[in-house]
């Protein structure tokens, strides 16, 4: 199962998340068009696990690329803070992986004068294992 | 054969975008359905574009519908004719009667 499912359905799934983006959650981009509320879009690499020895070692650093948009600094500062509380110390089920420990880096805001967006992005490397 | 004013088959379709499972947003063209139309050539002109001669034959597209079977056209929405894409430049109701549309459309060869 690619991570990238498992990271829609899980910040989906999360109240706090959910209540500011809805289903608003994409890989890669945002889709064309107008946009009803704050969103996120992401990217993951490293969805590889390690092999070791001639036994299979299912542990792997996924490095995921969050970014966050929104109309107003208020709302996306809403966003910013339901995301960091989902990764935050996260140690649970991640779909069909485990998540040990998730590492947050705030790379910081801008604004977008293309897409007349406020953008934030927040990375964070996912320590996994089955 | 087939006579009359609106002897030409026509297919509308509109790209819709859909979010899959991993986030990703696929886009696939819809069809908004098959209409009996009169299409007549309007325009011709040619541009070169990067070596390329490219040929732009304007397109005049009437046809008859209801509003059950198409509540809207949207400026992306292309016209398939006889293999051809057309691309929709304008659309009309003809008579503010929601029964017969004009489309001015443009073929890019």
């Amino acid at each position: 199962m690619s991570v990238n499912i498992d990271i829609v359905s899980s910040m989906g799934a999360d109240p706090a998340i959910s209540a500011v983006t809805s289903d608003r959650i994409f890989l890669l981009r945002l889709p064309q068009g107008q946009l009803d509320g704050p969103a996120i879009s992401f990217t993951t690499t490293g969805d590889i696990p390690e092999q070791a020895h001639g036994m299979l070692s299912v542990c792997k650093d996924v490095e995921l690329t969050l970014n966050l948009w929104s109309y107003s600094t208020l709302t996306l500062e809403s966003l910013k803070q339901a995301v960091i509380n989902f990764w935050n110390a996260y140690d649970g089920a991640l779909g069909s992986s485990y998540v040990s420990n998730a590492l947050l880096n705030d790379i910081g805001y801008s604004y977008e004068d293309n897409t007349k967006l406020y953008h934030s992005v927040i990375q964070a490397t996912l320590k996994m294992r089955n | 054969m087939r006579a009359g004013t609106l002897r030409h088959k026509v297919e509308i379709i509109a790209p819709t975008s859909a979010r899959a499972a991993d986030g990703s947003i696929e886009n696939v063209d819809a069809s908004l359905g098959t209409f009996y139309a009169s299409v007549t050539t309007d325009s011709l002109s040619e541009a070169s574009s990067d070596d390329k001669l490219v040929s732009y034959v304007g397109h005049k597209i009437r046809f008859r519908y209801n509003t059950t079977d198409l509540t809207s056209l949207s400026g992306n929405a292309k016209i398939l004719l006889d293999g051809q894409t057309l691309h929709v430049l304008s659309a009309t109701v003809k008579d503010y009667k929601n029964r017969m549309i004009e489309v001015v459309a443009e073929a890019r060869l």
